[in-house]
């Protein structure tokens, strides 16, 4: 009697034990699709045989624990890799999205220069005539206009990047916290347990860990007591067990009033950030690297060229024999000369005084000093290339520099999703997997619940011997 | 390997992004786009094109300048034909001048007529080409010539670049073609001098102008040459500028065109590659257990 009173038990326990498997399946199908998730399993062991004479029975089964799959070897290298193509990848997008540089643009630098010295040619052929006056004019304004335009649209990139790298510090702090709270979460939880694992918060933390990697480049350090310590490219900690420090944005006086990033440390003391990864690292890439090259090259030019027209502008002379004075403004130093350049205000509204002529004698027809500024288009400038091949290197070097990140963002976007798919395949669910489980979980359950029809029957049989 | 449904999912998604991706590129170089609308698609071919645009705005822009030096020759030709051709009537009148069997009266009529032609001569020189007065050197903004034959121009020659770095002076020196300087004949005093000699039916002052007419006729004569030789000139000037935007435009072409027979293949391949991924991608959500389990 006792022993089959022992076998119900034994019984009660396995159809836990099944139900806990079909659960878990249950569990990994309805989390198919969830980010970061890693399947579980569910493992049985038999139930420790009881001594009977001298034979041991066996005492059934009973859920060991339950386990996530996970292969240390790709999770050690996940953040790496998706903190390296988040990084090319923004800067990779940030140049693309660059479109003042297209090579066809209308009115692009490129153009309104050939423009410029196409009509200080037409005007040297016919100096008197006001039409053509007009005509260089409106060219040199066009040419001043195309710089103009050039240099804000490259600054408003820059600019949009400081945005994104504020959105994305906030979103980097917050994951920074959420990190900590976990680790106290999942360090109460295996505290309140005889070695069960947390396994739904372990998988939220390592996904927020890949988000913060993404975002920041930030490594993993795993600690004796089971915490995640994430610490940035440059050796700082940002997440340490329970305390999170924080990633702040401050205008940068020497990166001309561009974000710069410092860490808010737990202590509340504070650290220059030198080297970032992931999207912001991307973002800061771009914005301080082939963006910005190409705005210093773009004010050297302006700056270069307005010299160089001014010098042999002012060493004609107007229609009514006067000295010319400059043709274009920009500025005392070359920073920010492609945003300032603007033609003189006195020629815009009176394109009389374009010196055209090499003599003071007042002669209408005389252009010679218009072939002299015309020459300017073969002549190196103080950069040592003329000024179209200053914009074709400049065109050609940020394009060089958006096809190498491009390139690089490719190959590390395989190297994660090659990542991906071999943590994908020792991880993830797969659905034929989940239902074999829950078809095989519901045989044992369906053969156990007979076990215990049988054992009841035995038992209703001794019942009757009274 | 194992598969999992999200390896799956995840690969139809991006097989059929990529795609989708390529087939849009393809399409839009099938249309006639540029190859490149970003340097970073070729940095070296759009500084090319940049580099080519800037060569088809010079050489466009020196053959406007030489086709409009060459326009403005082929007119000054014409007024120097119509200087010569008074001229040879001046002579003529000259010669009968000369004369003895010419009567008072017809000198002074002929004196008349050599007046008119001195008008005609300075009408003719103050020929205004567009906005120039083309005999007028530097001071083209005005007639060049008083009524009397006075120079009111200068000596300015007009320079343009016929080729890229390549200057060329492109008009005549009115003062050495008409007025005579450096060993030539001053044609308005020439006729100013018959005139008077023929008004005041002084004979021998008649024969002292004959020989200057012969050298008047050929130095005007050895104008139009000049005008004849930079119209040669810029006309090959106009015609290797007119090359050189050619062949400007080829090399940008080269670099931003697509070429329509690889335009064509890329997108019938671009679509046979979306028309794979699609068909792969629904067959692989078609065959999983949960419809066989039903």
């Amino acid at each position: 009697m006792a022993n089959l009173l022992a076998l119900l038990g034994h019984a009660a326990s396995s159809l836990n034990a099944h139900r806990a498997a079909v659960a878990t399946a249950g569990h990994n199908i309805q989390n198919i699709n969830t980010p970061g998730y890693s399947r579980q399993q569910a493992n049985l062991a038999p139930v420790p045989a009881d001594r009977i004479g001298n034979h041991y029975i066996g005492g059934g089964v009973q859920l060991q624990n339950i386990t996530q799959i996970r292969d240390r070897f790709f999770e050690m290298q996940f953040p790496q890799a998706t903190a390296a193509a988040a990084r090319s990848q923004a800067e990779s997008r940030a140049l693309q999205s660059v479109y003042i540089f297209n090579p066809q643009l209308q009115n692009g630098v490129g153009d309104t220069l050939a423009k410029f010295y196409a009509d200080i040619r037409t005007l040297s052929a016919d100096a008197g005539n006001p039409g053509l006056r007009q005509q260089a004019v409106s060219s040199s304004r066009a040419l001043a206009l195309s710089f103009n335009n050039a240099a804000t649209s490259l600054r408003q990139s820059r600019l949009g990047l400081d945005a994104q790298v504020e959105n994305l510090t906030a979103k980097a702090s917050a994951l920074s916290q959420e990190i900590a709270s976990l680790n106290r979460q999942i360090r109460i939880a295996r505290a309140s347990t005889s070695g069960g694992a947390p396994n739904d918060l372990m998988d939220q933390r390592t996904r927020a860990r890949d988000e913060l990697a993404q975002l920041t480049g930030a490594n993993e350090i795993l600690d004796g007591e089971g915490n995640v310590s994430m610490v940035l490219p440059n050796g700082a900690s940002l997440v340490n067990g329970d305390f999170a420090a924080r990633i702040e944005t401050f205008p940068d006086p020497a990166n001309g009033g561009h974000l710069g990033l410092r860490l808010i440390k737990f202590d509340g003391s504070t650290e220059a950030i030198a080297a970032m990864g992931g999207s912001i690292g991307g973002s800061l890439a771009a914005r301080d690297g082939a963006l910005r090259t190409a705005l210093d090259q773009l004010d050297q030019l302006a700056f270069d060229f307005a010299q160089a027209v001014n010098a042999v502008h002012q060493a004609g002379f107007d229609l009514q024999g006067n000295p010319g004075g400059p043709l274009f403004h920009a500025g005392p130093v070359a920073a920010g000369a492609a945003s300032r350049i603007v033609v003189e205000a006195a020629i815009l509204a009176n394109p009389d005084l374009l010196a055209a002529s090499d003599t003071a004698a007042g002669a209408p027809g005389n252009g010679a000093n218009f072939i002299a500024l015309g020459a300017i288009e073969d002549q190196s400038l103080a950069s040592g290339r003329n000024p179209m091949s200053t914009i074709a290197g400049i065109i050609s070097d940020f394009g060089a520099a958006s096809s190498r990140v491009t390139a690089l963002a490719a190959h590390d976007t395989a190297l994660l999703q090659n990542l991906d798919s071999m943590r994908e395949s020792v991880s993830g669910v797969s659905l034929d997997e989940e239902l074999i489980r829950v078809q095989q979980a519901q045989r044992a359950f369906d053969a156990v619940s007979k076990v215990i029809s049988v054992t009841d029957e035995l038992l209703d049989t001794l019942m009757r011997l009274k | 390997m194992r598969v999992t449904d999200r390896l799956i999912f995840e690969r139809a998604n991006f097989t059929t992004a990529r795609a989708r991706a390529e087939m849009d590129e393809a399409g839009r170089q099938a249309a006639g786009s540029s190859k490149i609308e970003h340097p970073g698609q070729d940095p070296a071919g759009a500084a090319a094109i940049v580099a080519g645009r800037a060569q088809l705005d010079r050489f466009a822009s020196i053959a406007r300048t030489s086709s409009r030096a060459f326009d403005e020759l082929g007119q000054a030709d014409a007024a120097l034909g119509e200087v010569g051709a008074i001229l040879a009537r001046a002579q003529q009148l000259a010669i009968q001048g000369a004369n003895a069997a010419t009567s008072p009266t017809g000198r002074a009529s002929s004196a008349v007529e050599i007046e008119a032609m001195i008008l005609g001569v300075a009408s003719a020189l103050n020929l205004r080409v567009g906005n120039r007065y083309i005999f007028g050197g530097d001071q083209d903004h005005a007639p060049p010539f008083a009524m009397d034959g006075s120079y009111l121009g200068d000596t300015g020659v007009r320079n343009l670049e016929v080729a890229p770095g390549v200057l060329l002076d492109t008009s005549l020196r009115t003062e050495e073609v008409i007025k005579g300087a450096g060993g030539g004949v001053d044609v308005f005093a020439l006729l100013r001098t018959l005139a008077d000699a023929l008004a005041a039916d002084d004979v021998p002052g008649i024969q002292g102008v004959l020989d200057g007419l012969v050298v008047a006729i050929d130095q005007v004569a050895s104008g139009r040459t000049q005008a004849g030789g930079l119209m040669n000139v810029l006309q090959s000037a106009t015609d290797a500028a007119k090359a050189g935007e050619d062949a400007a435009k080829l090399e940008i072409s080269r670099h931003a065109d697509p070429d329509p027979v690889e335009a064509a293949t890329r997108l019938a391949l671009a679509q046979h590659a979306l028309d794979a991924a699609l068909t792969i991608a629904s067959q692989s959500f078609r065959l999983t257990l949960l419809d066989k389990l039903r």
